[in-house]
């Protein structure tokens, strides 16, 4: 459980989800699992249903589906999870990443002003808050679609000329981020006015969020890309299991957690109007995976810095051991390469550090040897990534043994506002006109 | 069923045509193939076709020295990728190298500082283009009282040290790192000797049995048609 | 709001009003109900609390966004919490020059047909209405200013104790419903949309 919700996404004054938190809680302490601590409705209850599964077991959806109409019991459990929308912060930042992604880039119509923005980010919020819970959107045409909300999380970011233009009452500045020399961009997967992040645990339920966050979009902004990414589906490894990546790697072992104490400091903004939102970055990276397929197994560790079975640091044993960059060999070299990219990438100051919410990615092409492109839809969220994320990705542009088999071809960051409340929409207070 | 039937024809039908005699060649051709095979097998086996390897050192292992060199050079059996790691360890256990080693398509150079006479070791790290890592230690030694001459004063100091300590036990540390070489895979160091003469038997024999499979199924063929 | 409990959900029957319902819901579902994001619900009684309009709600109203000019309609679900029967006989909105209360029919070569509900819309006590489309619905003729995707139209409601209810309608864009629409009645290319040409386009 690298990064639990926060109680704070349990919507203020709704007694509901209060007495389905309270619920949750019982139901940890009776499994033992109290120590998973500080997280949120959907997933206490989820936690909770691995020990003591029932029909009380999992916090469902409101019940506002009533086409299911069917026993408590039967109801799928990974399928009724549901994550807040509304709340302190945005959903889909903090939350444990779902199996699924789509990251759609959409740019804004030359006319859409800020009263406009405002109209799409109500009609945005409204399907985002409804879907969360498991109800169709309105004018929904595929209502049963909405059915099994699993986890749906809905996360909107503004790109840098949004920010600059179309919102007032913040001290929030966003500057696109600096070329790196190891970059390939493309295009295609370039800056937009506007991210949206969708994850689910079931792709149908995404497909259906996001066809219903595309048709209530068109009227104000055209799609520019969609990134579509992969975890391990529900269930096949224990909840909390740092991802492998499609190279192989165990990929996200430093991830801050939401119980850190620099937690909060790290990945929610303070600035005016901003506070308890974020910055999302987006890096698209392709792998090439022709060549990765020579390296072995010693190449592929001593690349990266890490073991490839356990994914711990070749100076230790387990996933989560520190890695000691100092400690040398026989011969006087030093045990983790340091060219590695575990040795690169590693925090140099307490400021580089950031949270990292990557998907697989994995398209057809069959202009490649392989049949396929496939990389990483890199996600990271910080509050400032001019001082957390770009140091750390100048070094590695600069060295990384890594660099050798990936390529980013997609660059962009977006402003994250702070979560709607309850009837609200997300950017609401920072788009009055 | 009716398909598998069909498809064993043509193979009956070529060993009618074959005859005895063509059987026999045959069987002495696959023989002497699976000979080959497993002969190409043993020496796929042998570490320099592996991975990168190092396929010779300047200075050469083992090699006595009139003076320090400025710069030692790796070379390797493919091309390394930037950085790699080297380092050259005097007699009296300082760190000789100066600054990092350059990295030239399959050389690794090292520049050195001054250092006394006696035995020294240079081990190397480094990462081969497909991300192999490879490293190991060959040794020499520098003779004493005539060492490089760049500075009176610094040779005259670390010459003296180097005596007393280095230069009687010179033999015996030479031995040693030639035995430990190599950590991860074992550096095929360079003797005298060119590469085709040190590898006359692994090269040559199965040359020669290539060219007698050849000419055994040029006889078959004959004798079959 | 997240999410009620399993047991919320088996308890009830209920569960259509809970949904999105704007006020005056009370037992299980009243605190989903209280609000979505903006422009979701908004309804409120004009009248003192023994009318029709009173005892009727309107859940998830929406209209269609169209141009000025052109002709649209609002959907919802209208639920009569009252003990009494209420008649729901005629709609009225600034954002357009007539309003009819229509339901939809098949015709006798099987295409649908709207045509005006004579003596309007029954809302049986502790009954549901929806308004949908390709069903019943309220039309909205000679729209006099663009209606944008995200603006909310006030509808106000008169039943058939004069009492009337307003209802604040989130505009949407909508594809759907390519019902026939009867003589005299102008027909936009917005309206003859299909549900097949709406998936071209997303």
């Amino acid at each position: 459980m690298s990064a639990d919700h926060t109680p704070e996404h349990v919507p203020d004054g709704a007694d509901e989800p209060r007495r389905a938190r309270g619920f949750g809680r019982r139901q940890l302490l009776r499994t033992g699992a109290a120590a998973l601590g500080g997280t949120g409705v959907g997933w206490v209850a989820a936690s909770a249903a691995t020990g003591a599964t029932g029909p009380a077991a999992s916090t469902t959806a409101t019940g506002a589906t009533t086409t299911d109409g069917s026993a408590a019991g039967s109801r799928p459990e990974v399928g009724m999870r549901t994550v807040a929308f509304h709340g302190a912060h945005q959903a889909g930042v903090a939350t444990p990443p779902q199996a699924y992604l789509t990251l759609l880039g959409l740019d804004l119509h030359d006319v859409v002003d800020r009263e406009a923005l405002g109209r799409m980010m109500r009609l945005l919020s409204d399907d985002a808050s409804r879907l969360s819970r498991g109800v169709a959107a309105l004018a929904d045409n595929e209502p049963e679609l909405a059915e099994r909300p699993a986890s749906l999380s809905v996360t909107f970011g503004f790109g840098p000329r949004v920010v600059r233009e179309h919102f007032s009452g913040t001290s929030m500045t966003l500057e696109e981020l600096p070329a790196f020399s190891t970059d390939r961009l493309e295009d295609a997967w370039g800056q937009t006015d506007v991210a949206v992040q969708i994850c689910c645990d079931d792709p149908l339920t995404l497909a259906h969020c996001r066809r219903m966050l595309l048709k209530d979009s068109r009227a104000f902004a055209d799609v520019r890309w969609m990134q579509e990414g992969y975890r391990r589906a529900v269930g096949t490894e224990a909840e909390g299991t740092t991802v492998r990546n499609v190279m192989g790697q165990v990929d996200g072992t430093v991830n801050p957690a939401e119980t850190d104490d620099d937690f909060s400091r790290l990945i929610w903004s303070e600035e005016s109007g901003f506070e308890g939102g974020s910055v999302m970055i987006v890096r698209r990276i392709r792998a090439r995976m022709e060549s990765w397929d020579k390296v072995d197994r010693a190449g592929r560790e001593n690349t990266v810095g890490r073991r490839l079975d356990t994914g711990a640091p070749l100076t230790g044993t387990k996933e989560h051991d520190t890695a000691d960059f100092s400690a040398t060999d026989e011969l006087g070299f030093k045990v983790i390469d340091p060219a590695s990219h575990i040795a690169r990438a590693t925090a140099r100051t307490p400021e580089e550090k950031f949270l990292r919410r990557p998907y697989n990615y994995t398209v057809p092409d069959v202009s490649r040897p392989s049949g396929e492109d496939a990389g990483l839809v890199f996600i990271a969220y910080a509050a400032d990534p001019v001082k957390q994320f770009v140091p750390v990705q100048q070094r590695l542009a600069e060295l990384d043994r890594l660099n050798e088999w990936i390529t980013t071809i997609g660059s962009a960051v977006y402003a994250v506002p702070p979560g709607a409340a309850d009837g609200e929409a997300v950017a609401q207070h920072l788009l009055a006109t | 069923m009716t398909p598998a039937h069909h498809l064993s024809h043509p193979a009956r039908a070529g060993l009618a045509r074959t005859g005895a005699a063509g059987l026999l060649v045959s069987l002495l051709v696959s023989l002497l193939v699976s000979l080959l095979a497993a002969l190409l097998l043993t020496v796929g086996a042998a570490p320099a076709s592996a991975h990168a390897s190092l396929i010779g050192t300047d200075p050469e292992d083992g090699a006595s020295l009139d003076a320090l060199p400025t710069s030692v050079t790796f070379e390797f059996s493919e091309e390394m990728s930037d950085p790699a790691y080297v380092v050259v360890t005097a007699p009296d256990g300082s760190e000789v190298a100066d600054g990092d080693p350059v990295v030239s398509d399959n050389l690794v150079t090292q520049a050195l500082l001054d250092g006394p006479a006696g035995a020294y070791t240079m081990a190397y790290r480094v990462v081969s283009a497909d991300g192999h890592p490879v490293s190991g230690q060959i040794s020499f030694t520098v003779a004493a009282g005539e060492t490089a001459s760049p500075s009176a004063s610094a040779s005259a100091s670390t010459s003296a040290s180097a005596s007393a300590s280095a230069s009687p036990s010179a033999p015996a540390t030479s031995a040693e790192a030639t035995t430990d070489g190599a950590t991860e895979s074992t550096p095929s160091t360079e003797d005298d000797g060119s590469w085709l003469s040190r590898n006359a038997l692994t090269v040559g024999v199965p040359v020669v049995l290539v060219l007698l499979a050849g000419g055994l199924l040029l006889l078959s063929r004959r004798s079959s048609s | 709001m997240p999410s009620t409990t399993a047991r919320l959900r088996a308890l009830a029957p209920l569960t259509a009003l809970a949904l999105t319902a704007g006020v005056g819901l009370t037992a299980c579902g009243s605190d989903d109900a209280a609000t979505d994001a903006a422009g979701d619900t908004s309804t409120s009684s004009t009248t003192s609390s023994s009318t029709e309009a009173s005892s009727v709600t309107v859940t998830d109203p929406w209209v269609k966004a169209v141009d000025a000019g052109d002709m649209t309609a609002m959907f919802g679900t209208l639920t009569n919490d009252g003990d009494a029967d209420a008649v729901l006989v005629s709609a009225t909105t600034e954002a357009a020059s007539m309003v009819q209360l229509h339901e939809t029919v098949e015709t006798d070569d099987g295409s649908m047909q709207m045509q005006e509900k004579d003596g309007g819309f029954d809302l049986a006590a502790g009954d549901g209405h929806e308004l949908a489309p390709g069903g019943d619905h309220v039309m909205l003729m000679g729209v006099s200013d663009d209606l944008l995707p995200g603006d909310t139209v006030t509808v106000t409601l008169t039943f058939e104790d004069d009492s009337t209810l307003d209802v604040d309608a989130v505009v949407k864009e909508y594809t759907g419903a390519d019902e026939e629409y009867s003589d005299g009645m102008d027909e936009d290319s917005d309206m003859s949309g299909t549900d097949m040409s709406e998936g071209s386009d997303s």
